[in-house]
């Protein structure tokens, strides 16, 4: 039984031209040209109960159009939506006590007002009980220690300060799904591994289902097994992983070879050599040559005196979709 | 609807308040300020001999509206206006909570603020200098009655027009528009008493004679009939609520959440 799912979702925007220079704001000041764009078109998706999938796609992809639609936030152009039996967007409410949602660049929490409050205003919204309220405070400030800065007002924290509590707000009230847009944007090193250990934590042990936009392929390497990618609105892939970065990168093996000696070796499966100093890097298609056996001709031939088989990096991957497309 | 869910925006609509202590000696400063203005204002056109009624009167009328209109003041346009332009009127929707009763109470909170830092100063400068009175009991409970309607009054028309927020996209020129007929029509500026009759007709077909005239006129015991005064803020209580609730049944289609 899928949790979410969605079908043949679109939502249509009106966004109005605005002409150029004093003269064009005139213009379209009193008569307005605008365009339809579709921000999202035809999507299907079913996400199952303790799943974390990354969703991802360049900017303005429609990424958070689509959050925003499964939250009941906005109201798809046509399509449907079901989010644990629930119609988001006509059931709004009901539906917002079973998620948690951090949108990363839009903070939730009372500017003026110390973090506490936030949290005392959200128990009361969530209908969290005192006990577990406690309990629950505890918990998170273990892993993201909130209470550093707990008696802060929230103008006062940094990013990685905001966007913890952020977390811990969205996860207090124990909610059946939680998406997360964007929440590693512009955060250092130590503060995304937190967060990651902490969205991993929640999955694992409260089985929360987490669904995650995101441009930090580090996030999507660490947490997710599954990916969904959007393009234009239109879902280009959605599968594991490992299929999608299998099915962009090739191979490569790097490789010294002993002073003088030229690499020439022409084989079926070498799609380029790349000579630099010192050093050759072969790209291979593992579909045609299997790394042991190209590296077994190699060795025949050559004296070579270190190697090393390059992974794919996923970001590569990434770049490549957004840019070209599957 | 559970109460204590809502009061816990009154309760961050107050507390905000109260984070800047410069904002309520700010209050404090400008209620002095505007009060000086307005006595020496209203006691130039006396000075002229053209007023029909004595200056004393209509100082007390300025002061009492100097304290209800300070005291219930709302300003939801800009509150709705910046979260839209902003696009972090998400936060709002992804509450388990209506929007409209979020910033129904959050406001709450804010008017509590407001009432202390520049409603009741004006109220003490009005009674020690401004020739107040101090009503009896039951006058003085009649009039928190209807001081009461009124602040609901300006939440009530101030969500209205924030409601348009959601077409504009900007909400200081909907306030500006708001407090500007406001000013005029209430009696915030003018004591209704002096506009001439044929125009005051005209205003009370308007819904803000009920939100500084009413309360005034039962404070000072000018109104004929008091259940009449209460009759009418009330409907127009009602009215502004259901054109928010509609304006808002229409928005809802409507929001689309700029940026990322």
């Amino acid at each position: 039984m899928s949790l979410i799912k969605a079908k043949n979702l679109d939502k249509t925007f009106r966004i109005y031209q605005r002409g150029e220079g004093l003269r064009g704001y005139l213009k379209s000041f009193i008569s307005r040209d605008f365009e339809e764009v579709n921000a999202v078109g035809d999507l299907n998706l079913e996400i199952d109960e303790g799943e974390m999938i990354g969703y991802i796609g360049a900017n303005g992809a429609g990424k958070s159009t689509t959050v925003k639609m499964l939250t009941g936030i906005l109201e798809p152009s046509s399509g449907k939506i079901e989010v644990d039996g629930l119609d988001p967007h006509k059931h709004r409410k009901k539906n917002a006590m079973n998620i948690g949602v951090v949108f990363g660049q839009k903070t939730q929490l009372w500017w003026d007002l110390p973090v506490r409050e936030s949290f005392k205003l959200l128990k009361e919204v969530y209908e969290v009980s005192e006990e577990d309220y406690e309990a629950r405070i505890d918990e998170f400030d273990e892993v993201l220690q909130l209470s550093d800065f707990w008696d802060q007002p929230v103008r006062k924290l940094s990013l990685g300060q905001k966007m913890r509590c952020e977390l811990a707000a969205a996860f207090l009230h124990h909610p059946k799904i939680v998406y997360l847009d964007e929440p590693t944007i512009g955060l250092d090193v130590a503060v995304k591994e937190r967060i990651r250990n902490f969205i991993k934590k929640m999955n694992e042990e409260e089985e929360i289902t987490v669904m995650l936009t995101t441009h930090d392929i580090g996030d999507i390497e660490d947490l997710c097994d599954r990916v969904v990618v959007l393009d234009e609105g239109r879902k280009i892939y959605d599968g594991e992983l490992d299929t999608l970065v299998n099915r962009f990168t090739s191979r490569r093996l790097v490789m010294e070879l002993r002073d003088g000696e030229e690499f020439d070796l022409e084989m079926e499966g070498i799609k380029e050599v790349k000579r630099e100093e010192g050093s050759v890097e072969v790209v291979f298609d593992r579909d045609e040559v299997s790394a042991s056996d190209l590296m077994r001709k190699i060795l025949d031939s050559y004296d070579v005196l270190d190697f090393r088989i390059r992974e794919p990096d996923i970001e590569s991957v990434v770049k490549k979709v957004y840019n070209e497309g599957l | 609807m559970k109460l204590t869910r809502y009061l816990s925006f009154t309760k961050v609509g107050l507390g905000e308040g109260l984070q800047y202590r410069g904002n309520a000696v700010a209050g404090i400063g400008s209620t002095v300020i505007s009060l000086v203005l307005f006595y020496y204002v209203w006691k130039a056109i006396a000075a002229s001999g053209e007023l029909t009624v004595p200056f004393s009167t209509i100082i007390a009328y300025v002061a009492l509206a100097r304290v209800i209109n300070n005291a219930t003041s709302a300003n939801i346009e800009s509150w709705v206006g910046e979260r839209v332009r902003k696009g972090t009127i998400v936060n709002e929707l992804k509450k388990p909570a209506s929007l409209k009763l979020q910033i129904y109470f959050y406001q709450i909170g804010r008017s509590a603020f407001k009432m202390m830092v520049r409603g009741v100063p004006a109220f003490i400068i009005g009674v020690i200098f401004l020739n107040v009175s101090i009503p009896g009991l039951s006058t003085g409970l009649l009039f928190i009655a209807s001081l009461m309607l009124t602040l609901n009054l300006a939440i009530a028309l101030s969500y209205m027009t924030a409601m348009l927020v959601f077409w504009t996209k900007v909400g200081w020129s909907l306030r500006m528009a708001r407090t500007t007929l406001a000013g005029l029509f209430s009696g915030a500026m003018i004591p209704l008493y002096l506009i001439p009759e044929n125009i005051r007709q005209v205003f009370y077909l308007t819904p803000f004679p009920s939100m500084v005239d009413s309360p005034i006129s039962i404070y000072q015991g000018t109104a004929e009939n008091v259940l009449q005064v209460f009759g009418t803020q009330i409907v127009w209580l009602i009215i502004l609520l259901t054109a928010g609730e509609l304006l808002w049944r229409k928005a809802k289609t409507k929001i689309t959440v700029q940026g990322g």
